[in-house]
């Protein structure tokens, strides 16, 4: 097959054959783009990452509940504080301590989903990206709760997650304040940190694990109540 | 905005497209470049851009370990969110850089019509920032690197920019540099770019960081206890101190710590073996429902990097869990955390360590062998945080050889 020039021209200086250019490539950017960016994925999955700054809330979550040692702590204080917070559960922790997580529960608190083995969703594949959101719901279902909250384990979230929790019409649950205890951590840091930078509408993000997280919550409790805060559970989100 | 935000770079790539494929004759200047330059220059700045693009990935996959260079607002601030992004790499943000280097090239095509295009690729990075997806920063960086790129296109297929200063006069701006040299000056720029966040350790360029009001981006930010630590400072020192010690009185009377048994584990734990330090102890009599039991919660950290360090973390883990077992008769429960004490570039964890290794141990049910022996797996990625609160599983191959390990001993003693 050997044009010439000419032949070329003749084809392509065509305006007819522009324009089919013109629409092809047009799909083309079009259909690339929207497989790189879903607008649905970017528009359409539910998602909190703070209160309504104007009802004057603030949430309290906890992430890697149930805790053998911190969690009857945690209870404790809360309960001596009189408020109720949302528990972010690993599901493994679940399965291994039912009754804390029935605790947490009679107290009037709430479950939300942390996955079911702590694994950074980035890094697992595709296929195992599903069970581990939905192993946790289950197992949350089963203790008698109901909730669409999901907390990525280490904020790890990639499209994939995206994708799935578009399709499973599954909250994603971010935080707003965020001190870190995850690591050791003095009472009086954590206490600081909150006093430093606590706002209307803030969702609180603590750690479970964390062994001197307890004895942070009354006086975060106390200094929210003198700014003329409540305290609320995480919401669901739009769902 | 959330139009924009979905649609810009499209709508601006099919106007390119269309300015190249569909213009009438009259439509073009005389001294416009032609559309065959004007597409390879497009051409080329795809590639560029897509380089960027790759670069970055590559840089946070074989650098950082997996980490981001630097993190959504959403991570870090109290903002709002209207669309949802993954949590990926927000520096620099590259629609905007995209939308940037097609405005540039409509721009050589026809500076007015390239106007239009910027307005858009502003009202992009516009809805960039309204909707809470990044920063100032990373739109800034965005539009800048966009413009490079398109330009150094232009100035390899020899194409000038003509900037329409007033009605009247006209500035031509036609590059001199050719374009091999321009392309080692990007690659160049690129590598210090890159070098330069990778340095910094929020990963922002310290200049930038002012436009967010002198407040670094960090993913966990913490405060230092300068101002409460200084004695001789603010009036309300005493009220402070009142308070800590509110907080310390809390710790023994209110939580149920055990400072004792604390102690004693401590002293037992801290000399087990050399390389590692034992960062914390705690002890406790909680309750799970109507059953008290006693709970220790371990920390260590260990000294290295890499996966000679992680397995060294599991080993360590597995003896001190066995020790403080023999240690007190009465804790029926153990909890340890396991770090290295290099932070590995992660943007993640900005004080303590990496966490390597965590565990929840029942004295009833220590397990020997583990389906999950991935765990302590070589080839499990040591940059990210791997974590699993389950039972300890020993992997033989982690621990010391001459070690018997069954659960019934610790039921004797």
């Amino acid at each position: 097959m050997n044009f010439s020039r000419q032949q070329f021209n003749t084809v392509f200086q065509q305006p007819a054959t522009k324009v089919l250019l013109f629409l092809i490539l047009t799909a083309l950017i079009w259909i690339g783009y929207f497989t790189w960016r879903p607008p649905q994925l970017l528009l359409g999955v539910n998602h909190v990452e703070h209160l309504d700054p104007q009802t004057q809330t603030v949430a309290l979550t906890f992430d890697d509940a149930p805790h053998p040692l911190t969690t009857p702590m945690l209870l404790a204080a809360l309960k001596r504080a009189n408020v109720n917070a949302t528990f972010f559960c690993v599901g493994d922790n679940l399965q291994m301590y039912p009754q804390l997580a029935y605790d947490i529960v009679h107290q009037g608190n709430k479950l939300g989903n942390h996955s079911q083995n702590h694994h950074n969703l980035t890094t697992l594949q595709t296929a195992q990206q599903g069970p581990e959101m939905e192993q946790c719901f289950a197992l949350i279902q089963k203790l008698g709760g109901t909730t669409h909250l999901f907390r990525p384990p280490g904020g790890g979230l990639d499209w994939r997650a995206l994708r799935y929790m578009y399709n499973h019409n599954i909250t994603l649950a971010w935080w707003s304040n965020n001190v870190g205890d995850w690591a050791p951590m003095p009472a009086w840091k954590i206490v600081n940190h909150f006093r430093n930078s606590l706002r209307p509408g803030d969702i609180i993000l603590l750690h479970d694990a964390g062994t001197s997280t307890p004895q942070a919550i009354s006086p975060i409790v106390r200094e929210a109540r003198e700014r003329g805060l409540r305290f609320v559970l995480m919401p669901e989100g739009n769902n | 905005m959330r139009f924009i935000y979905a649609a810009a770079v499209p709508i601006l790539a099919t106007a390119l497209a269309a300015w190249i494929l569909l213009t009438p004759r009259s439509w073009i200047k005389a001294n416009a470049p032609s559309r065959r330059a004007l597409l390879a220059a497009s051409c080329l700045s795809l590639i560029f851009g897509a380089l960027t693009i790759g670069a970055i990935s590559a840089f946070e996959y074989f650098a950082l370990g997996g980490e981001v260079l630097s993190h959504r607002p959403f991570l870090t601030h109290f903002v709002t969110s209207l669309v949802m992004e993954p949590n990926n790499n927000s520096f620099p943000c590259f629609e905007v850089m995209l939308a940037a280097s097609f405005a540039t090239l409509l721009w050589a095509g026809r500076p007015r019509v390239g106007i239009c295009g910027w307005l858009l690729a502003a009202a992009l990075g516009i809805a960039h920032l309204y909707c809470g997806t990044n920063f100032t920063v990373d739109v800034a960086a965005g539009a800048i690197w966009g413009a490079a790129i398109a330009g150094v296109a232009l100035a390899i297929c020899g194409i000038p920019l003509v900037f329409p200063v007033t009605t009247k006069t006209r500035l031509r701006w036609k590059p001199r540099f050719q374009g091999a040299a321009s392309v080692l000056l990007m690659v160049i720029s690129l590598i210090y770019v890159t070098g330069w966040m990778a340095n910094t350790p929020n990963h922002l360029p310290p200049l930038f960081a002012l436009l967010h009001g002198g407040k670094s981006a960090q993913a966990a930010p913490m405060i230092t206890p300068k101002s409460t630590f200084n004695p001789d400072t603010s009036s309300n020192d005493s009220d402070q101190k009142s308070r800590e010690m509110l907080l310390l009185t809390d710790s023994v009377k209110q939580d149920g710590y055990l400072p004792h048994a604390q102690k004693y584990l401590l002293s037992v734990l801290q000399n087990q073996q050399t390389g590692m330090k034992v960062l914390g102890v705690n002890v406790a009599e909680v309750k799970s429902g109507t059953t008290p039991y006693r709970c220790a919660a371990i920390r260590f950290e260990v000294n290295g990097n890499g996966n000679a360090a992680r397995k060294r973390v599991t080993a360590v883990a597995a003896h001190l869990v066995k020790t403080a077992f023999h240690a007190d008769s009465k804790i029926n429960h153990i909890d340890i955390l396991g770090m290295k004490n290099n932070l590995e570039n992660s943007t993640l964890y900005t004080e303590g360590g990496t966490p390597v290794f965590t565990a929840s141990v029942d004295r009833d049910s220590l397990i020997l062998h583990g389906s999950r022996a991935w765990l302590n797996a070589a080839d499990t990625n040591p940059g990210l945080w791997l974590r699993a609160r389950s039972l300890l599983y020993f992997n033989p191959q982690v621990l010391p050889s001459n070690e018997v390990f069954p659960a019934k001993e610790f039921l004797d003693k």
